[in-house]
């Protein structure tokens, strides 16, 4: 964030962020932080790791194209190696383990994994209107 | 014995990569070493990552199928 020129405060930016960006966030932190979730916090993983290395290669390569530095490039470089290895653990060692040693959890799972996908969709649909009509997606620049 | 020394494996995961598990090295064809910083590496079996050998994720886009 700092090769970035962005401001690496715990929390700097949260007042900027709309509320379907905080909703992924949140929706989350109530999946691992509540025993009954379990089975939706896992499918949620599965679903995430399944989608981040493509993104994360585009990323990369849009950072190159603004000229961003090797720092801030690295990270999500890291990450398209790395998830294409956590998508496999985290689909089909977790999750289908998981799903096999207990078929009850299967539906949570499934909940898990779609809410991850239906829930990031939406953050991501609001950020691609706010740039097509050639504004922020951010709340407080929205306004100005 | 070295309680951290376990034999390699490998795992080929259905419709996706091999999973290389373990202590080893990985070889260009011209015997160069190939770097890599993780205990366990994802070998692209699709022939379609931008990263050969390694995965990239690139087989679900291109909807790769294995026979298991």
């Amino acid at each position: 964030m700092r090769a970035a020129g962005l401001d690496d405060t715990y929390g700097a930016y949260v007042d900027d962020l709309p509320a379907v960006t905080l909703a992924s966030l949140n929706m989350m932190s109530m999946f691992g932080l509540n025993r009954r979730l379990v089975g939706s916090i896992v499918g949620h993983l599965a679903a995430y790791e399944m989608t981040s290395s493509i993104p994360c290669r585009l990323y990369a390569d849009g950072l190159r194209r603004l000229d961003f530095p090797t720092d801030v490039t690295a990270y999500f470089d890291e990450h398209v190696e790395a998830d294409a290895v956590h998508e496999q653990i985290a689909a089909r060692d977790l999750a289908g383990s998981l799903a096999e040693d207990h078929p009850e959890l299967l539906p949570d799972i499934m909940f898990g994994a779609a809410s991850c996908l239906t829930v990031d969709g939406w953050g991501g649909a609001h950020i691609l209107e706010a740039w097509s009509a050639d504004s922020s997606s951010l709340r407080t620049r929205a306004s100005s | 014995m070295s309680a951290d020394h376990e034999p390699a494996t490998i795992t080929p995961y259905p419709d996706g990569p091999l999973l290389v598990r373990g202590d080893v090295e990985l070889h260009a064809a011209d015997g160069t070493p190939i770097p890599s910083h993780r205990r366990t590496v994802a070998l692209c079996r699709c022939g379609l990552s931008t990263l050969k050998p390694f995965c990239d994720g690139t087989h679900k886009p291109a909807g790769f199928r294995t026979e298991d």
